[in-house]
């Protein structure tokens, strides 16, 4: 499958400079992701689901962020050796990202047409002024915003959450980029707007076959939007299934606990709901051994003293688990 | 938002008539004042008269004006009507720009103000653009470069500037580069011999002698409006829409110029029309250390005298400037920030 990705992260390593001392919230994190399908990475806030997102894009908080190994190879060029003055073509331009926070990541003193604009400007420099302009009434109806004429000459705060989402998935896609980074597009929008923007994600996919890369903590979005999941904890890939396999025969015991957590619509009402008892390891003092060990049921002793490897169950069904086979 | 300003700018009117109507009654009610000083001008001209005549009148010492006198002389000041009625009887000459006559100099008040205003409007303007042309800069230096070398030491020194007075500096400033190392004029606004200079001479003479006094103005400001600037743009640095910018493609250095830095004006925009009341009132310590002959010096004089008049003279275009000013610092804010809307 590797000849047709389009993005390979191999072996990537993060770590944060603390003022207590060095964090590594991503360890040792691959994955392939392919033209024209969506990956999806999923786990609890702090799994290092956004950072890894962000150390594609090398948009790590400077001067704590800091990639210590790893490659993420884009069209045979591994990025992280890149200069920075060539990530800028690489950004917004190859891959793009949308984050959660519609209501923030615009800014608030510029028009929607300037901030659109801006990419063509960065990425495009031989488009004139009047086609940026139409280019962006262009983008602006594309991602389904009414009267985009008259929405191109305002401001953000003039657009509600969901509109302004659309905003930001008009910028990034803007240059039709190869890879769409998307960093829980939804969760800070309502149900409704939620499928709407989910819906535009998809069907813009099928028109350009871009790959999406769809960072989110609900797994009921995984499964209406992706092709292939990872999932992650405490910084490392608990299990990488297509989404098929995933839903259907989850291996680790993480990823099990997860999906017997999502309520559903036959249970008896009022009944408790399922949890993952415990929390999240600190990255501080990680346990040796296996990372979910204080939450797990099957716990024994080998997970105490020996991380368990990423171990190769089925062609794209990888699990993190030393007692996957019995469980 | 035409509107908004109209309505905010009749409001001028009220706040304008309460602001001075209580400092005219103060003026009538504390001890002091013009009738005071004449009769003590008196008793010492009667005294001194006595000594030399060497004569008996010594009864007329303790009263050297007669109570008809001091009837006169209240009526020539408008001190025999209630102070409501003469309030008003001041007012009606301040809407026809008459500020009255000053009660030691016996000139009109607006032409002694007049005298005055160019030093003070040039001291204020110089400073304030001044001000904003280094701590803006300056203040961005120091956010790129937040925690590097050159933000702590100038941090060092421009929280120094913070912590001593403007009239310390002055002392400092006059004592040595001025009057013992005399790389400066001591004090002044322009030389004796300015009228025969050449026009560049001109330039220079009058920028040779607010070097100092303007240092001694600005420092004190220089911290606020640096760390406001820094502060407010380091915000600006980490918040989301920096990182879209970024992640579009846009370089640190564009994304700092093209996205964070109109965000970060719009705290320094609300001070902005607030200066224009600093232009004039000036500071009369550093005024008077440098023997600069501006307004604040001569509002502190007056009011060491009791000049009323002059007082309230000065009060009315400080405290209309200051309102007008108000109403500017919202226009800035407004045009900086589409989110401001006014109506």
């Amino acid at each position: 499958m590797a000849d047709d990705a389009i993005l390979q992260v191999k072996g990537l390593v993060t770590s944060f400079q603390t003022e207590a001392g060095t964090i590594r919230a991503v360890e040792d994190v691959s994955f392939d992701v392919h033209k024209g399908q969506t990956l999806g990475i999923v786990g609890e806030s702090g799994c290092g689901k956004s950072v890894t997102s962000l150390s594609i894009m090398r948009l790590l908080p400077k001067p704590f962020g800091h990639i210590e190994s790893g490659e993420i190879i884009l069209d045979k060029q591994d990025l992280l050796k890149l200069p920075a003055k060539k990530m800028h073509h690489i950004r917004g331009n190859r891959i793009s990202m949308i984050f959660q926070e519609p209501m923030t990541a615009l800014n608030p003193v510029h028009r929607i047409g300037k901030q659109i604009g801006e990419s063509f400007m960065l990425h495009q420099p031989d488009m004139n002024e009047q086609a940026i302009y139409e280019a962006s009434v262009e983008m602006l109806h594309l991602v389904g915003i009414p009267a985009p004429e008259q929405r191109i000459q305002e401001y953000p705060h003039q657009l509600s959450g969901g509109m302004r989402q659309r905003v930001m998935i008009a910028i990034a896609l803007a240059c039709k980029p190869d890879i769409l980074i998307a960093d829980e597009p939804t969760t800070a929008l309502d149900v409704t707007i939620q499928a709407q923007i989910l819906e535009l994600m998809k069907s813009l996919q099928k028109t350009s076959k871009m790959a999406i890369i769809f960072i989110t903590h609900d797994l009921g979005v995984i499964a209406e939007v992706c092709d292939d999941v990872v999932v992650m904890y405490a910084g490392k890939i608990a299990e990488k299934a297509s989404v098929h396999d995933l839903f259907q025969s989850p291996r680790h015991p993480y990823t099990k606990g997860l999906l017997s957590a999502i309520p559903k619509l036959d249970n008896p009402p009022k009944q408790k709901l399922q949890t993952i008892e415990g929390s999240v390891p600190d990255l501080m003092s990680l346990p040796t051994g296996c990372r979910f060990q204080n939450r797990c049921f099957y716990m024994e002793e080998r997970c105490q003293s020996q991380p368990p490897p990423l171990e190769q169950i089925d062609t794209d069904h990888f699990v993190n688990c030393h007692r996957w086979k019995e469980i | 938002m035409a509107s908004y300003f109209i309505r905010r700018l009749l409001l001028v009117i009220p706040t304008f008539l309460g602001i001075t109507l209580v400092v005219f009654t103060i003026t009538r009610l504390v001890p002091g004042g013009p009738i005071e000083r004449i009769i003590s001008e008196a008793q010492q001209m009667s005294a001194t008269e006595g000594d030399s005549a060497g004569t008996s009148q010594s009864a007329a010492n303790d009263a050297p004006l007669s109570p008809e006198q001091i009837e006169m002389l209240k009526e020539f000041y408008g001190f025999d009507k209630p102070i409501f009625i003469s309030y008003i009887e001041w007012l009606g000459k301040v809407l026809t720009l008459d500020l009255g006559t000053s009660t030691r100099y016996y000139d009109p008040v607006w032409d002694i103000i007049k005298d005055k205003l160019p030093v003070s409007a040039y001291y204020g303007v110089v400073t304030t653009i001044l001000t904003y042309l280094i701590c803006i800069p300056l203040g961005v230096l120091k956010a790129i470069k937040h925690k590097s070398f050159i933000d702590s030491t100038s941090s060092i020194v421009v929280l120094i500037g913070y912590a001593l007075p403007g009239f310390i500096v002055a002392i400092i400033l006059f004592v040595w580069p001025a009057a013992q190392w005399d790389w400066f004029p001591l004090g002044g606004f322009i030389s004796e011999e300015f009228e025969d200079f050449t026009a560049a001479e001109q330039i220079w003479d009058v920028i040779h002698h607010s070097i100092l006094p303007l240092i001694a103005y600005m420092i004190g400001g220089f911290a606020t409006m640096t760390f406001l600037m820094k502060n407010t743009l380091m915000d600006h640095l980490a918040s989301d829409y920096i990182r879209t910018a970024i992640a579009k493609g846009l370089s640190f250095r564009s994304a700092v110029f093209k996205h964070a830095f109109r965000n970060s004006l719009i705290p320094l925009a609300t001070h902005f029309g607030n200066n224009i009341s600093l232009f004039l009132a000036g500071s009369f310590l550093i005024e008077k250390v440098f023997n600069i002959d501006g307004l604040g010096l001569l509002g502190f004089e007056s009011l060491v005298e009791r000049d009323y008049p002059i007082v309230l003279g000065v009060l009315v275009i400080t405290s209309i400037l200051g309102l007008l000013g108000n109403i500017l610092s919202d226009f800035c804010v407004a045009l900086v920030d589409p989110r401001v809307k006014f109506d």
